[in-house]
């Protein structure tokens, strides 16, 4: 394999690499001609949305494409293994292929949740990896596993070396994967969206284990997401990929500077800020458009010619927000939630009477004002989305009042009930399973406005659907159409469709962008800020995200473990945190602008120097 | 996990009752007549007036439900007499005065034939039937889920398609056209060749007493394991198929584990799961299958028994077999859920 | 299985319907002629299949033998598919009931008559002794019903001690129950108790058949509720019936549709495996079951053995095909 071209001194160089897919309807090609290359001790980040072709690249890096029905069909990877020198990992057999692989390439996935064996131990599963590649005894493999957990700082390492998967959080099971990884001292570490499924504090903390990893092992790392602001934070390069294609890579600093093509300038624009205040995000499509040919081309005469004056286009600025929220909370509060309480019992041990609870909504109150967007902000098993279910009476409570517009839906019967439910909708997390996949769409809308009685008949009915659909960006033909003919952004729209079916006076959008890819996200928030405008209805907005809220929301409250933390304005909460648990939220969010990348590198600098000094 | 294992057991001993009580209405509470039943044309008052007694049909429904438990009931009270003592055969804990708690075998009452007591008869043939459908069940899970795993590993090639083809073709059979057929080409047409017997028991009596004849199992076992084993092999199949496409085997295999390793270490330990529940499951019906293949191959076990004391009519056999099934059915699912608890760490939460 | 597409699907629906449809278009010739007996088949052009030692045409059997079959376990099956999807869709859709004692015990002793009477009354009508006060009566019984239900809404004293019943746990535990009896046995049982009839049959059968539609129901309704859909119905508040009807059962009922197929196929064996040992079912009744125990040890006339065991394999692997193609391609909905 001594060939002219393995002559650099990239640890990874991956050349034209293609990789197809066969499916029902022929073969796609998920990866088209990707070319990059990573030097000893750096990070690259790759991203993309979903379909991007992100995660496939990394498979094939480690060659664990599901064959047949995926193949790599051309290209080259060449690998410069510690052992076996530089050799082309797509022509190694497979022995040499299980040689390297846990060995000198690991790999850490998106799912925490499976990706583990539910039936061995943790320290098993991380021991199993030891025993096989380094030639020590089993004691010795179990002291190393040991010292591992405690590198990734798992908490109390005995009891976790013998836990199941099961028994450990999440954010405990992406430690014990990455202490997997690192079990053999790897030189490439691949990270395929780790800390997707995951809290930003949590976040944060695994960061900076990968961060750590690379100044102490020199650890090549291929950083996936979709998060640019994680890309920010940690890595030294960023490739930037869109339907299985590059459409830009280059140094970090650069990409955020001046980023070159529509796409990359799209993606940096439609993120949510959390410094300043927007009117209207920027979307992916004022950028960039598809021409005869399925190319991407920058839109002529765009609305925005760069990133920078797409923001500053939209920038809100502090008057304006005071002028626009001043007399907000003078009229009478449409929602009012007085000592809500939710506890849910845990399973009671059958010997003794003894009940425990856990507390998923705790003593709250609040109050909401008609046309105040209320942000409702927290870590995952903080009670939000509970809470969100309450007000709907979703869920009975276990005591607390919940006033809405001055009649305490808690105690109303069947009919008081279902008039108040006219005006109070909620659109879901899950833009997959919100709709039936057995009804028709149109009919999905139709169905609470015939159950109500909205409108003299089907023909009207119809005619309001139809006015709706198009509302929300959709066509008057998709009417008959079926849930699985659409994607996630337009199943969201439809949802919206459906909540606004009834002309509701109150809406609660729990985690309704959350699956959403972020320029799709940028573009149903815009649709959701400007529906509001045209049917004056009051929103709860709840999201993990705090910039998604602080984008949205004119108030916002932060939960945690069931208890409301802080509540107030939106810019108060953000610029003058009150408590420790908010401050610590806001500081893990990784911001993504370009002081922030230009800090991340100085550090990276320093800690070289000074671990280069420590050496010496 | 104790708690889990008394849950498990309490359970258990309350579906038994349940179970208990359900055969109870069926036979007794229904609008048909068992006496009448029983004895068929025959017209003799005092005979209809004895099955009346010895089955307590002369008394109240309550009543004769308490009677039938007192039977059944291991541990009970009696009057301390001979009659009762010779009736019951029990072994006597605690006097007080007439009545004496006791200790004895479930009484099952006698059989209307040979007036020979259930629980004796039973107890010699289940035995015999136990050995027969461990036997199936034996040979139907070793083949079944290596022929299954290969089929998985091997999804969409000839083997696989011919492996499910014939299994389809299994499952489809009923056991008494397999039995007949077996019976008919194995052991009549080949018979002389294989030195196996189209019928005859495990035991046979001969001039010196009881012989065993371990060659006359193999023919019913194979019969009996035959719908088993071809559910095993679909069951392995979709489950190892399901659990090689999930998250833990892609990390397994990104650890650099041998493929083998991979598959028995990885995958098969999860895949097995519902294997074994359906095996449980299936390991009670293979004593009703029996019945049939018993039956055909002249097999003198329990469903011998059974269908002879079906034809005639000779009812508390049948109560007592169809209770010794059931029992025997929910022993199986207790050990077997102790069994699941063992290999998945998942289920002693629940 | 790579042939598996439509058209092989339809093939055994065409093929499952019409030879009934040539079965009730009147052609029989079950004649006994003892010159025809024991005819070997394909060689006589009258009777395509052979003859037995009566001389009766063999397709002739082989046909009156099917109808049979799918008369006997078709209905049955429609009616336990009914009671299992009711049965298992309420038990998981509500979990628990709240329940007015009073009225909800006035109910089930109400309940418990009628459902005697119908029992007694049917079994009276199918055994062409019907009296019309039984199903006065019956109608009687309804109307109590129906005035409790109605007295229970307007007169409040009626609902006054309320509880939840945990009707989920209470299905639970019957299945468990009635599934720890093995079917066969429980009809061996009953075989011994009952007169054999068809209607004694069928109720034997319903006792137990029921449970995997109602438990897979059950699951599937589980499942279906974790769903958002649902529960965006529910912020509608729509009535808990209507979204059982329009959101759950359409939605269920393509796993629901493979496990009566099963059923069928399981209670085509069942008939066959009873009639085969002349239990349970009336002795008139002609079956494949009754041809093949009639011949089985007869090898030298293979054909009368030979064509009943094809055609119950044919039959149940027919069902047995078609469940695994809904399984494995039916799910193109989403």
């Amino acid at each position: 394999m001594e060939t002219s071209s393995l002559v650099t001194d990239n640890l990874l160089e991956v050349r034209d690499l293609v990789v197809e897919f066969t499916t029902e309807k022929g073969t796609i090609q998920a990866v088209k001609h990707v070319n990059f290359s990573l030097a000893k001790g750096e990070t690259i980040g790759i991203v993309g949305e979903s379909g991007s072709g992100k995660s496939v690249t990394s498979l094939s890096i480690m060659r664990l494409i599901q064959e047949p029905v995926g193949k790599i069909a051309s290209g080259e990877i060449i690998f410069d293994s510690p052992k076996m020198g530089k050799v082309d990992l797509l022509s190694l057999s497979k022995d040499e292929m299980q040689e390297l692989r846990g060995n000198d390439i690991a790999m850490i996935f998106q799912e925490p949740m499976t990706s583990l064996n539910p039936v061995y131990t943790c320290g098993n599963q991380v021991m199993e990896a030891i025993l096989l590649h380094q030639q020590v005894s089993v004691e010795e493999a179990k002291k190393r596993t040991l010292a591992l957990f405690d590198r990734v700082k798992l908490p109390r390492v005995k009891k976790i070396f013998n836990a199941y998967p099961h028994e450990l959080s999440g954010g405990q099971k992406q430690r014990v994967m990455i202490a997997m990884a690192l079990s053999c001292n790897p030189s490439l570490l691949i990270a395929d969206e780790p800390t997707t499924a995951l809290d930003v504090t949590v976040q944060e903390a695994i960061l900076d284990i990968v961060q750590d990893l690379r100044y102490d092992e020199e650890t090549s790392v291929i950083f996936i997401t979709h998060d640019l602001g994680v890309v920010a934070e940690i890595s030294d390069h960023v490739m930037v990929m869109y339907k299985g294609e590059t459409v830009e890579k280059g140094d970090v600093w650069d990409i955020f500077n001046e980023p070159q093509h529509p796409y990359t300038k799209g993606l940096l624009a439609c993120r949510p800020r959390l410094d300043f205040k927007m009117k209207v995000l920027a979307t992916v499509n004022d950028f960039m458009e598809v021409d005869e040919e399925g190319k991407l081309i920058e839109k002529e005469n765009n609305k925005y010619k760069s990133v920078g004056e797409a923001l500053l286009l939209n920038f809100e600025t502090e008057d304006e927000i005071k002028d626009r929220t001043k007399d907000l909370m003078m009229r009478p509060a449409i929602l009012e939630v007085n000592n809500l309480k939710k506890y849910f019992p845990l399973k009671k041990n059958w010997l003794s009477r003894h009940r425990e609870y856990v507390k998923a909504v705790d003593d709250v109150s609040f109050k909401v004002y008609p046309g105040v967007t209320l942000g409702l902000v927290g870590e995952s098993g903080c009670g939000k989305t509970t809470l969100g279910r309450l007000l709907l009476r979703l869920l009975e409570p276990t005591s607390g009042e919940v006033t809405f517009q001055g009649e305490n839906i808690l105690t109303l019967k069947g009919n008081e009930m279902r008039r108040l439910r006219k005006d109070m909708q909620i659109i879901f997390q899950d833009p997959y399973s919100s709709l039936n996949p057995r009804i028709a769409i149109g009919e999905a809308i139709m169905e609470p406005m015939r159950l109500f009685k909205v409108h003299k008949n089907d023909k009207e009915r119809k005619n309001r659907v139809v006015e709706l659909l198009e509302t929300v960006s959709l066509q008057a033909d998709h009417f008959n159409r079926y849930p699985h003919e659409f994607s996630g952004g337009q199943r969201q729209r439809i949802c919206i469709a459906r909540a606004l079916a009834l002309d509701p006076k109150f809406v609660v959008c729990d985690e309704s962008v959350s699956a959403l890819d972020v320029s799709v996200q940028a573009q149903v928030l815009n649709l959701l800020n400007e529906l509001k405008e045209k049917f004056h209805f009051t929103y709860i907005f709840i999201s993990h995200d705090l910039s998604v809220v602080k984008f949205m929301a004119d108030r916002m409250i932060v939960m945690n473990k069931g208890k409301i933390e802080e509540m107030g304005f939106a810019e108060d909460i953000y610029n003058y945190p009150q408590k420790a648990y908010t401050k610590n939220l806001i500081k893990a969010i990784p911001k993504g602008d370009l002081e922030d990348v230009r800090k991340a590198q100085l550090r990276r600098k320093l800690e070289k120097e000074k671990r280069m000094q420590a050496k010496m | 996990m104790l708690s889990f294992i008394a849950k498990r057991f309490f359970s258990g001993f309350m579906i038994i009752v349940g179970v208990v009580i359900v055969v109870f209405f069926l036979f007794f509470a229904l609008p048909g007549d068992p006496v009448s039943m029983m004895v068929g044309q025959r017209t003799d008052d005092i005979t209809r007036e004895a099955i009346r007694k010895e089955l307590g049909l002369d008394q109240s429904l309550p009543a004769q439900l308490y009677l039938y438990f007192r039977d059944l009931s291991p541990v009970s009270i009696h009057k301390d007499t001979p009659q009762e003592q010779q009736k019951y055969d029990y072994t006597s804990l605690l006097c007080f005065g007439e009545s004496v708690l006791v200790l004895k075998v479930p009484y099952l009452r006698r059989s209307f034939q040979t007036n020979r007591k259930v629980s004796e008869i039973i107890g010699e043939k289940l035995i015999l039937t136990v050995i027969l459908a461990l036997a199936a069940m034996f040979f139907a899970t070793i083949v079944g889920i290596s022929l299954g795993v290969m089929a998985a590993l091997r999804q969409n090639t000839f083997w696989d398609h011919f492996i499910v083809t014939n299994s389809v073709v299994g499952i489809s059979t009923p056991s008494f056209v397999a039995a007949s057929l077996v019976s008919l080409f194995f052991g009549y047409m080949l018979g002389p060749y294989l030195g196996l017997n189209g019928i005859g028991s495990l035991f046979v009596t001969g001039i010196d007493g009881r012989e065993l004849h371990l060659e006359n199992l193999i023919l019913p076992a194979f019969t009996l394991g035959i719908r088993p084993l071809a559910i095993i092999v679909q069951l392995t199949r979709s489950s190892m198929l399901e659990v090689l496409s999930q998250d833990y085997i892609r990390t397994a295999k990104a650890k650099g584990l041998s493929y083998y390793k991979v598959i028995f270490k990885h995958a098969l330990k999860n895949a097995l799961n519902p294997v074994i529940t359906a095996i449980s499951g299936w390991l009670a019906s293979l004593l009703a299958g029996a019945f049939f293949v018993e039956r055909i191959f002249d097999y003198k076990g329990l469903g011998y028994e059974t269908i002879q004391a079906v034809y005639n009519l000779d009812l508390p056999i049948v109560i007592g077999a169809t209770l010794i099934v059931a029992s025997f059915f929910v022993v199986v699912n207790i050990i077997v859920d102790l069994l699941y608890a063992l290999v998945d760490p998942r289920v002693r939460l629940r | 299985m790579k042939l598996r597409n439509d058209k092989i699907l339809w093939t055994i629906s065409f093929l499952l319907v019409s030879v009934g449809l040539i079965r009730w278009s009147g052609w029989s010739t079950s004649q006994i002629s003892l010159t025809n007996s024991y005819l070997p088949p394909f060689q006589h052009h009258l009777y395509w299949l052979g003859t037995d030692r009566l001389g009766r045409d063999v397709s002739a059997m082989l046909l009156s033998g099917y109808e049979t079959t799918i008369l006997i376990s078709l209905p049955i099956m429609l009616l336990a598919a009914g009671i299992g999807i009711v049965l298992g869709g309420l038990a998981g859709y509500f979990q628990k009931v709240r329940i007015y004692l009073l009225a909800f015990l006035l109910k089930v002793i109400v309940v418990g008559c009628l459902l005697w009477e119908i029992y007694i009354t049917i079994e009276a009508a199918s055994l062409g002794n019907a009296s019309i006060y039984g199903w006065l009566f019956i109608c009687l019984l309804g109307l109590i019903w129906a005035m409790i239900h109605f007295l229970q809404r307007k007169w409040e004293k009626l609902s006054f001690w309320a509880f939840y019943l945990p009707v989920d746990q209470l299905f639970i535990r019957l299945t468990e129950l009635l599934s720890s009896v093995p079917r066969l046995v429980l009809i061996l049982c009953l075989a011994t108790l009952l007169r054999p009839s068809y209607f004694n049959f069928g109720f034997v059968v319903l006792i137990t058949y029921w449970i995997p539609a109602a438990r897979l129901m059950r699951a599937e309704v589980l499942r279906i509720k974790q769903q958002y859909y649902i529960e965006a119905a529910k912020a509608n508040w729509l009535q808990d019936f209507y979204i059982l009807w329009k959101h759950a059962l359409p939605n269920a009922l393509p796993t629901i549709r493979i496990s009566f197929v099963f059923g069928l196929a399981s209670l085509i064996i069942l008939e066959s495996t009873l009639s085969f040992l002349g239990v349970g079912l009336p002795p008139e009744t002609v079956s494949w079951g009754k041809m093949i125990a009639q011949n089985y040890q007869d090898g030298q006339h293979w054909w009368l053995t030979f064509f009943p065991v094809l055609g119950l394999l044919l039959v149940i692997g027919s069902l047995h095909y078609l469940a695994d193609y809904w399984q494995e391609g039916g799910r193109k909905w989403w």
